[in-house]
């Protein structure tokens, strides 16, 4: 298995856990109207603290139990392969962009109705989630292609 | 899933016949992975030009010895 393909593996699982965790409970908070914008951060910076933390070593380990070069640079397949997820990753990044702007109207009725002690900080930490779950989504999706182009040529 | 390129090759031969290269060995003197060298051989990736030619070179063969484009009817 090429090196890129492991990262890609480890990246995909290390999202799906850490970052599934931190926006199922946004969403929690969301339902119960808990939303609060230190409690957010502060996970937000633990989820993303722990994912570098696990991310990294993992891919040091992987390349060195393999004896692969992490920085070995890509050749030319996947370079191909990189191009591919990066333009299905942008692609993707920009339609939910759009999408996150047309709801941002209905993003403000729903602070302004459970929020009405400040529903301007809520409607900011509603869009800054949707923007962050956007980039999540792409990120993710952009690893999954990488893995399912290198197992097309395996 | 796209279909195979209508190109065949003789790189496992070519390995054989060049005292049992193995893809690492190839993947190492055209400065590729050895899974893109696998690819390659297994005809599910068509490598560039550039790369056809490097192969070629450390055969020592016409690229047209390592490349054979599969004539298609009609």
């Amino acid at each position: 298995m090429a090196m890129r393909e492991k990262v890609a593996w480890i990246c995909t699982i290390g999202a799906l856990t850490i970052f599934g965790y931190y926006f199922w409970s946004v969403w929690s908070d969301f339902n119960a109207r808990l939303l609060s914008e230190d409690v957010l951060l502060w996970r937000f910076i633990w989820c993303m603290a722990i994912f570098v933390s696990i991310m990294l070593p993992a891919a040091m380990v992987t390349g060195w139990i393999a004896k692969q070069e992490l920085d070995q640079p890509l050749d030319e397949m996947e370079l191909s392969i990189e191009r591919l997820s990066q333009r299905v990753g942008l692609l993707v990044l920009e339609a939910f962009l759009v999408i996150i702007v047309l709801l941002s109207g209905r993003v403000a009725d729903i602070a302004r109705t459970d929020y009405p002690g400040d529903p301007a900080a809520a409607a900011a930490l509603i869009l800054a989630n949707l923007i962050f779950l956007a980039m999540a989504v792409a990120s993710v999706l952009r690893e999954i292609i990488v893995i399912v182009q290198f197992r097309r040529y395996a | 899933m796209a279909c195979a390129p209508p190109i065949t090759n003789s790189i496992r031969r070519l390995r054989f016949d060049h005292g049992e290269m193995t893809q690492q060995q190839l993947a190492d003197k055209i400065g590729m992975t050895r899974q893109t060298v696998a690819a390659i051989e297994q005809n599910k990736y068509s490598p560039s030009l550039e790369a056809a030619f490097r192969i070629a070179e450390v055969f020592g063969v016409e690229i047209g010895e390592v490349f054979q484009w599969k004539k298609t009817d009609g």
